[in-house]
């Protein structure tokens, strides 16, 4: 454990020594921060990925100096939330409340909780923390379909908030793993690191990287969507063949 | 590791056990030489039981009934036992069942209920089926060997006031069109919403509504039930997305052997007390997607993607 | 009176005709019927019907495997007819259901009065056929009365003259 945390500081070190060798502009800035990739392959085999969210500040961080806020967001889709109620002592699906753009993922992580680094409003302006992720809905109107939403979301560990906090290495290098599990859907992930000082946001670096299916069941996933007319023509001749062929393989005599 | 052999299915979007599909396809296949039945019927309940969505379980549950049925079919074919006449009318009714059919589910599932009416065909179709197979084995146990089991209703005389007549040489029939277009729509439907192949409702349809000799019913209903499955797989991959081509040939793996090693086992093994088995077993499977519908839910709220 | 139970034996004598499908069945069937009318003797038609295949619902099965055996009960009236014109004698009608040479050997071994089997060769460049073939060959040792093969190809005119 030890020996890998060293292992990832000396190559953090390595990469941000390459970036300040580079020629002013890097000098000169507030805030520095990088990933340790910019891809992540779904293959048939995915189980998760952590991605490491490193950097160095000008000034020392620490209690008294600056913070440190890490968050990402996948990309986002519309999806319908939906209360089971009694009917005829079935329980079917009853009221539903359709929410337009939900965050398929969202992290949020700061040297300490981000809710002490800022205020209220700064949170809410800028979606820190998952009360402040916006979700606008159409339906239903009870408040239980957005709670039920976000407890879905926490439960699968597609939404989390202080999974842990952003370590500080030798008072102005920072790290934090970004830990997506195996249910995270493809699309681009942006990433902000904010530095934050007297509860201000006082420097921002946006990053980001792309999370995409690779492998056969990618290319069967993309002509059944792209072309579903020739997946469902070839469906039928793989069944009607299999079928045939299975029969002639294990006849018996 | 433990010995799995873990695979993604792209179109359900989930990671399953490999081999444990391959040996559902080959229980199911093995039942379903051992009785003749198509096993559509088991196969996708079953799938719903393993979590599969109901989308993908019914679109995948019709393309393997398709591959399970082409070579029995073949076989049929080959010793001229399909009334390709009479078929095409039953197909022709078929397939717009099979259209009716697709838009219904697509309809039910865009009000989020496909689920639970996926669930309540099964629970009336599984139901009435496994009760109707119990009672024949009990009652030929009590009353074994005795002759003239069964008759065929020739009370059929309402049939012959309708429009349309047509003759069918090879069922030995001349009867009006309607009937099996009727027939072959509601079997259409049913295969659309349940994807099954519909062999269980549709042979005794033939026989008793349609007064067809039982030479040919077997062959032609395979006939009806590989292009209307074939229809089904086809509308549920373009309009609902949920033919799952990983799932359905993991399962024709299994179906296939299963089918010859049952097949091979039910000349030997033809005992009423074996056909109530699988009656108690079907009941089973509605008891359970009953059960489902009846308790109360563990989560009252389900999250799903909006379409 | 070893004349007289030679003279039983051949009027007891029976000719078992197999009959299946293939168009040289008439052959079989006319050349038994000759050979029984003019030297003495009876003729069996055995009919095998193929056994149900599993059904959906054991009722129907039933049913199927009723209709099969009236449909071959009905052919084998058919057939007796014909034999009955030519021997002025009705033969006897057995049906059995199962694999075709499985059931005639199995009948060979049950009724000991059956004393020649008459088969026809298939005419085409096949072969003579899957019985043929099969109770010469592979299943040659366990037959247990002997076995003519009439020629397929042979007309009424040829079969009058060589019975």
């Amino acid at each position: 454990m030890s020996a890998r945390r060293g292992w990832l500081l000396a190559a953090m070190l390595a990469l941000l020594a390459g970036g300040f060798c580079r020629p002013a502009a890097a000098q000169t800035s507030e805030l520095v921060a990088r990933l340790s990739t910019e891809r992540v392959a779904i293959t048939t085999a995915f189980v998760g990925e952590s991605i490491l969210v490193f950097g160095s500040t000008e000034q020392p961080l620490g209690p008294g100096g600056d913070e440190v806020v890490v968050m990402a967001r996948g990309p986002s889709a519309p999806f319908v939330v939906r209360r089971k109620v009694r009917v005829i002592g079935l329980w079917l699906n009853g009221p539903s409340a359709r929410f337009a753009a939900v965050p398929s993922f969202y992290a949020i992580a700061g040297t300490r909780p981000p809710w002490q680094l800022l205020p209220e409003e700064a949170r809410h302006q800028r979606g820190i923390g998952i009360d402040s992720i916006p979700l606008e809905f159409t339906g239903a109107r009870a408040p239980g379909f957005r709670r039920a939403l976000v407890e879905l979301k926490r439960n699968s560990n597609l939404w989390q908030e202080d999974p842990s906090p952003i370590e500080i290495a030798g008072s102005r290098l920072f790290n934090f793993r970004l830990h997506l599990p195996s249910t995270v859907q493809p699309g681009t992930y942006n990433v902000e690191v904010m530095l934050v000082r007297a509860r201000r946001v006082v420097a921002t670096e946006q990053l980001g990287f792309v999370v995409e299916r690779t492998g056969s069941a990618a290319e069967i996933e993309k002509v059944a969507r792209g072309q579903p007319v020739i997946y469902a023509l070839l469906c039928i001749l793989a069944a009607a063949f299999a079928g045939w062929a299975g029969s002639v393989v294990f006849r018996r005599g | 590791m433990v010995a799995v052999l873990q695979i993604y299915l792209p179109i359900a979007e989930m990671s399953v056990d490999a081999l444990l599909l391959v040996g559902v396809g080959f229980g199911v296949g093995w039942l379903s030489g051992l009785f003749g039945v198509g096993g559509g019927f088991l196969l996708t309940p079953l799938l719903i039981l393993l979590g599969i969505p109901s989308t993908v379980a019914v679109a995948s549950g019709a393309n393997q009934t398709l591959g399970a049925s082409v070579s029995g079919l073949l076989a049929q074919a080959r010793r001229g036992n399909v009334d390709w006449q009479m078929g095409g009318v039953l197909v022709a009714g078929g397939l717009f069942g099979s259209v009716a059919g697709v838009q219904l589910f697509a309809m039910l599932r865009r009000l989020g209920q496909v689920d639970a009416a996926v669930a309540i065909f099964y629970v009336v179709v599984l139901g009435s089926v496994g009760a109707l197979m119990v009672m024949e084995s009990v009652r030929a146990i009590f009353r074994r060997r005795r002759h003239g089991a069964a008759h065929r209703l020739h009370n059929h005389s309402w049939a012959h006031g309708l429009p349309f007549k047509v003759r069918f040489r090879k069922s030995r029939l001349y009867i009006s069109v309607i009937p099996p277009l009727a027939v072959g729509f509601l079997i259409g439907v049913l295969s659309a919403v349940m994807g099954v192949g519909g062999g269980f409702m549709l042979v005794p349809a033939m026989i008793y509504i349609l007064g067809m000799p039982t030479a040919v019913v077997i062959g032609t209903s395979l006939f009806q039930v590989v292009c209307v499955t074939a229809s089904v797989t086809f509308l549920q991959a373009i309009q609902v997305g949920g033919v799952d081509i990983v799932l359905t040939l993991l399962l024709l793996l299994g179906g296939v052997a299963g089918a010859q090693f049952g097949a091979a086992m039910g000349g030997k093994l033809r005992g009423e007390e074996t056909r109530a088995l699988l009656g108690a077993l079907v009941l089973a499977v509605a008891a359970s997607l009953l059960w489902d519908l009846l308790r109360v839910p563990a989560a009252l709220f389900s999250v799903g993607p909006a379409f | 009176m070893s004349e007289t139970t030679a003279e039983r034996a051949r009027r007891d004598r029976v000719f078992l005709v197999v009959v299946d499908d293939s168009p040289e069945r008439a052959v079989a069937l006319r050349y038994a019927a000759l050979r029984a009318a003019k030297s003495g003797g009876r003729v069996a038609l055995l009919r095998v019907v193929e056994p149900v295949e599993q059904a959906e619902w054991a009722g129907i099965g039933a049913m199927m495997a009723q209709e099969r055996l009236e449909e071959a009960e009905g052919l084998l009236a058919g057939l007796a007819a014909q034999v009955q014109a030519i021997t002025g004698g009705l033969p006897v009608l057995i049906t059995r259901e199962g694999n075709t040479a499985d059931q005639l050997l199995a009948l060979l071994a049950e009724d000991p009065r059956i004393s020649i089997l008459v088969l026809a060769a298939a005419t085409d460049s096949k072969g003579p056929g899957p019985l043929i073939q099969a109770l010469t060959g592979r299943l040659g040792g366990k037959m247990t009365v002997p076995m003519t093969v009439v020629p397929g190809s042979m007309t009424e005119a040829e079969l009058d003259r060589v019975t």
